[in-house]
């Protein structure tokens, strides 16, 4: 960003603009009761040498969550990621209006938006995918929208508590002010029970595999049980895992859901991310955003558009399929980049070194006295709840000052009942001499 | 234009043909030629209720997605559920074989327009 002055005297000609003698007179139609009038406890005014001391000194308060071995995830993974994704993803041909209304001018953009389709089609085994949504919990969101949509006279939503609290929050935020009922479904062993998938009148079952506790769910159990009730099933994936897994198009899930930054992608500070959303051919024209596809030119010349343009907000306004009628399109060109220098081998070996690292750090860390795993007969990828001796968040606290080591997740933190409840996530960018850190350093603790 | 002068006609370019309790209803001519190519359609199922001035489905053209609205109050008889690729059939007979859905009739509002009033209704939206 460049520097801006602002003198005292460009502030007079705005002012005089505006007709205002001072700067207090913009700040009239604010009631005196909600200003603050003191003097703010910033401390004196610095000098620019001072300014950049003073803030590196802040900053350096900061943890990277790649400057030291980071067991962290619940939702937002690291993975290898090549430096070309920082390169060709700078590259000025990206550096177009995010939106390609104009086919004739965005063939590039166009053609990134149908490979990242075409590509998210095959890891999950769906039949079409869109350009992308905000995030992995608007993505849960317009699943269920998706089907409330078909079913147009089902008006119950359930909704499995091994969704990502942010996604489940979403679906509250969401569907308070519908006709609409949303049950939460109880998790028995960690796992979302498939008799539980039951009732007259429902629209959706949405769930997360793995769920949030790391475990895999029996996503064709889910998914044929979902279908008994004439519901569609919305199932939240990471993507990461379909490297391994059964992809959930072939479980027979309606939708597929998920959030896309394990793909190419860093957590940063908690964004930004993308969430992906494919879904069968059936339900092409309940799909919200954009979709691209391909057709010919004029001359008869293979071309990319924007094919349900006529369904979103610029077009139909309040009546469009949804309020997002837009693409996290710069995260998910990451995401297309990083699977293609990846490929097909690269990513399914990417999938097996995640579980391989896992399970040896789970089986170490539950080899430990006082430490075990929470489910020990469930199956799980890269993740796993570890029952801990004392309350994770000393866990937590005495990894970081005492080893440099960045812990897991405090599950006490979503849910009060489950101080000892530790979320362990292992990913390839942790290597067996991290873990072995770990469980050394775990020792010491209890 | 050839608009049947045994119909009524809604500022939203439905037709409607009543024949005692039933009501056969369509598209307009002027609005098929206006929609252009269409793609799909989405009707209502036998049993569902409609209201007059109330969206009963949409219709979908390479250039839009509208709403298909009621021209009277009543319940789906039956829906004509042509495949998409026999689309055409609305552009090419609106009145005819492009017919869209029978009710059984429960009311007719009075303020539709005959293919006069609806002609000049048209002539006045160009």
């Amino acid at each position: 960003m460049t520097y801006v002055q602002n003198t005292e005297q460009d502030q007079a000609e705005m002012l005089a603009a505006v007709g205002m003698a001072s700067t207090d007179d913009l700040w009239k139609v604010i009631p005196d009761d909600c200003r603050f009038t003191g003097d703010l406890d910033v401390g004196p005014a610095l000098d620019e040498d001072a300014l950049v001391r003073h803030m590196r000194a802040i900053a350096k308060k900061n943890v990277a969550a790649d400057a030291l071995p980071s067991f962290l995830g619940a939702g937002a993974y690291r993975h290898f990621c090549p430096a070309l994704v920082d390169n060709l993803v700078s590259r000025t041909e990206y550096w177009t209006a995010y939106t390609p209304y104009q086919p004739e001018a965005s063939q590039g953009t166009l053609t990134t938006i149908y490979e990242f389709q075409t590509l998210m089609c095959r890891i999950t085994g769906m039949e079409v995918a869109n350009a992308s949504v905000y995030d992995g919990a608007t993505a849960v969101i317009e699943g269920v929208l998706l089907a409330l949509r078909t079913k147009k006279k089902a008006k119950r939503v359930l909704a499995s508590k091994g969704l990502h609290p942010d996604a489940l929050a979403v679906l509250h935020t969401y569907l308070r002010h519908l006709d609409v009922e949303l049950v939460e479904l109880d998790l028995a062993d960690g796992a979302t029970p498939v008799d539980a998938v039951q009732g007259e009148d429902v629209a959706a079952v949405a769930f997360q595999s793995p769920n949030f506790h790391g475990v895999i769910e029996d996503v064709k159990g889910l998914c044929d049980a979902t279908k008994a009730l004439g519901a569609l099933s919305v199932v939240s994936v990471d993507p990461i895992s379909l490297s391994v897994l059964e992809a959930p198009g072939a479980q027979g899930a309606d939708v597929v859901v998920g959030e896309g930054t394990p793909m190419g992608n860093e957590p940063w500070y908690g964004g930004p991310g993308f969430g992906f959303m494919c879904s069968r051919m059936d339900h092409v024209r309940q799909m919200p955003a954009r979709i691209a596809g391909e057709t010919v030119d004029g001359q008869g010349r293979r071309a990319v558009v924007l094919t349900f343009q006529t369904r979103e907000q610029h077009i139909r306004r309040t009546k469009a399929t949804s309020n997002i009628c837009t693409s996290q399109q710069l995260m998910a060109l990451r995401a297309t980049i990083w699977s293609s220098l990846l490929g097909k081998e690269g990513f399914v070996e990417l999938g097996k070194t995640n579980l391989s690292r896992a399970h040896y750090a789970a089986q170490r860390i539950a080899s430990l006295p006082g430490w075990s795993l929470t489910y020990p007969d469930r199956s799980f990828f890269k993740e796993f709840s570890v029952t801990t001796p004392i309350p994770a968040a000393e866990v937590n606290r005495r990894l970081l000052e005492e080893h440099g080591i960045l812990g897991g997740f405090d599950l006490g933190r979503v849910d009060p009942t489950r101080p000892n409840e530790w979320l362990v996530a292992v990913t390839d960018v942790v290597n067996r001499e991290e873990i072995d850190r770990l469980v050394a350093a775990l020792e010491s603790l209890s | 234009m050839s608009n049947p002068s045994d119909l009524k006609y809604t500022e939203s370019h439905e037709w409607v043909r009543v024949d005692g309790d039933t009501a056969t209803i369509g598209i307009t001519k002027h609005a098929a030629e206006s929609l252009s190519d269409l793609v799909f359609l989405e009707l209502p199922e036998a049993g569902d209720s409609v209201s007059a001035g109330e969206a009963f489905g949409e219709i979908e053209s390479v250039k839009a997605v509208s709403e298909l609205k009621s021209p009277v109050d009543g319940e789906v008889t039956e829906a004509n559920t042509a495949p998409e690729d026999e689309l055409y059939t609305i552009n090419k007979d609106p009145y005819g074989d492009g017919w869209m859905i029978k009710v059984a009739v429960s009311r007719v509002p009075d303020d539709l327009m005959d293919a006069g009033a609806y002609e000049k209704h048209v002539a006045a939206e160009a």
